[in-house]
């Protein structure tokens, strides 16, 4: 008899708690479908052909190396018109990523550094502006860099 | 009472200024906050929601929400709110879960004429606030479905005599999961210098004060609640700049007032409709958390069983 009304009872809790549950279940099955519909952030591809003026003069320029996180190739150079600065990449490639940014950097890992900006696009020539009040002597590294995860994609050190 | 909706409804048609709409999809529309339900004999209630906002540069957010709430005894409730943002501009459009809410409402005092409630909750960011446009570049914030903050809410809601009710509430981000990236430099849209950087941005606490007075058509089980909302944004709020230095920025704290209607109507089986439209008279200089809106317009329908 006992087990009767145990197992009657645990039916009721059971019961009780479906019951209970069924609305959470229905909130988390929604939340999942809007989590499922988010969308991946990613740098363009679209190759670019961006050249620095004419009538510029480069100073400093490296080559691209693989970082942990990416596959990246091609030179980065410094050049200089009057008292402005630029960094162009050229005959650039890099895998893709959810948030990549172009710095100049003291160290390999960037600890001091000034971020030029939103790598634009994975291939092709680019020309990145670099602000007036920074030394480009003071910058050994031009870095392809994963801002939001810190992730490094490549390096090239930058030599006269 | 003609008069003062009507009066309500020429401000709100008329104004079009830019102002902060709420923060964050926060504590402006959370529980107790918003609206003081009417008692029920039923324990659950699943609300499904949107709210639609014009904001800076006429960027348009629309806003879905689900909320679940749970009504554990005469005293103690508890609700579960989960927010989506689709938002469109000229910078382009994007659609990313946002946040999700979780409070618990307790009733210290309950009796005919005068009601005390309390709230305390949290909200959890679902999003690292740095959707980008179709061409990859960063948005500015007022395209984000999420500040990206962990944030704690705590609240007190007074209701003298059923007519008259007064809010307050604090919202204090404690941990910035924030990963914007956005510069304004890297477009060349005009319209662009409009937003604020906020790269790796930091979000300073808010404190809200609202006055409502409720008007009750019982023939036809009406609700209506004009209000005054009051939004201080404790103190500026910083970003990260190209040499990765924390900028204050200049003018993002200060006062925010905004005047809404809130209508609820009741159904036989105690469900409810709800509509709520309201705008901004006062607004803080800068605002760079992306809440700017000229109006704001929300709809939800409550299921209870």
């Amino acid at each position: 008899m006992f087990g009767i009304i145990q197992s009657s009872n645990s039916c009721a809790y059971k019961s009780l708690i479906q019951d209970n549950m069924k609305p959470i279940i229905y909130f988390l099955a929604a939340a999942t479908i809007l989590i499922l519909a988010c969308k991946k952030e990613t740098t363009s591809t679209r190759p670019l052909n961006e050249i620095p003026n004419s009538t510029a003069m480069a100073v400093d320029s490296g080559s691209f190396s693989n970082g942990p996180y990416g596959s990246v190739s091609g030179k980065a150079k410094i050049y200089k018109t009057g008292n402005n600065y630029e960094l162009a990449l050229e005959n650039f490639s890099s895998s893709n990523g959810p948030d990549l940014k172009v710095y100049l950097s003291k160290e390999k890992q960037p600890v001091n550094f000034v971020n030029l900006g939103s790598l634009k696009s994975t291939s092709g020539n680019q020309v990145y502006p670099i602000p007036s009040s920074v030394n480009v002597k003071d910058y050994s590294f031009a870095l392809i860099h994963c801002q939001q995860y810190n992730h490094l994609f490549g390096f090239a050190p930058l030599k006269p | 009472m003609k008069q003062l909706l009507f009066g309500l409804c020429c401000f709100l048609i008329c104004n079009q200024v830019n102002a902060q709409g709420c923060s964050d999809a926060g504590f402006c529309s959370l529980g107790i906050l918003k609206t003081n339900a009417p008692s029920t004999s039923k324990k659950y209630s699943l609300t499904i929601g949107a709210n639609y906002g014009s904001g800076e540069q006429s960027t348009n957010t629309f806003n879905p929400y689900l909320e679940y709430a749970v009504r554990l005894n005469n005293r103690i409730s508890g609700q579960l709110k989960m927010t989506a943002v689709y938002a469109s501009g000229f910078l382009g459009s994007t659609f990313n879960v946002g946040d999700i809410l979780g409070f618990i409402n307790y009733a210290v005092k309950t009796n005919n004429n005068n009601r005390l409630g309390l709230l305390s909750g949290i909200k959890i960011p679902l999003s690292h606030s740095n959707d980008k446009n179709d061409e990859g570049k960063p948005l500015p914030l007022d395209y984000q479905s999420s500040i990206g903050t962990f944030d704690i809410i705590e609240g007190i809601n007074y209701i003298i005599k059923e007519k008259w009710e007064l809010n307050a509430g604090i919202q204090i981000p404690v941990i910035h999961k924030n990963k914007n990236t956005f510069f304004p430099d890297e477009y060349t849209d005009p319209r662009i210098t409009n937003f604020s950087a906020t790269n790796n941005f930091k979000r300073k606490s808010d404190a809200l004060l609202r006055m409502g007075r409720y008007f009750y058509f019982k023939q036809s089980s009406i609700t209506l609640k004009p209000n005054i909302l009051a939004i201080y944004h404790l103190g500026e709020d910083s970003y990260e700049n190209r040499l990765g230095n924390r900028e204050r920025i200049r003018g993002s704290d200060g006062l925010t007032v905004n005047a809404g209607i809130i209508a609820t109507k009741r159904f036989r089986n105690e469900n409810d409709l709800e509509l709520i439209i309201a705008a901004p008279f006062v607004v803080r200089d800068i605002r760079p958390d992306g809440l700017t809106r000229s109006v704001v317009a929300n709809i939800q329908y409550r299921f209870r069983f």
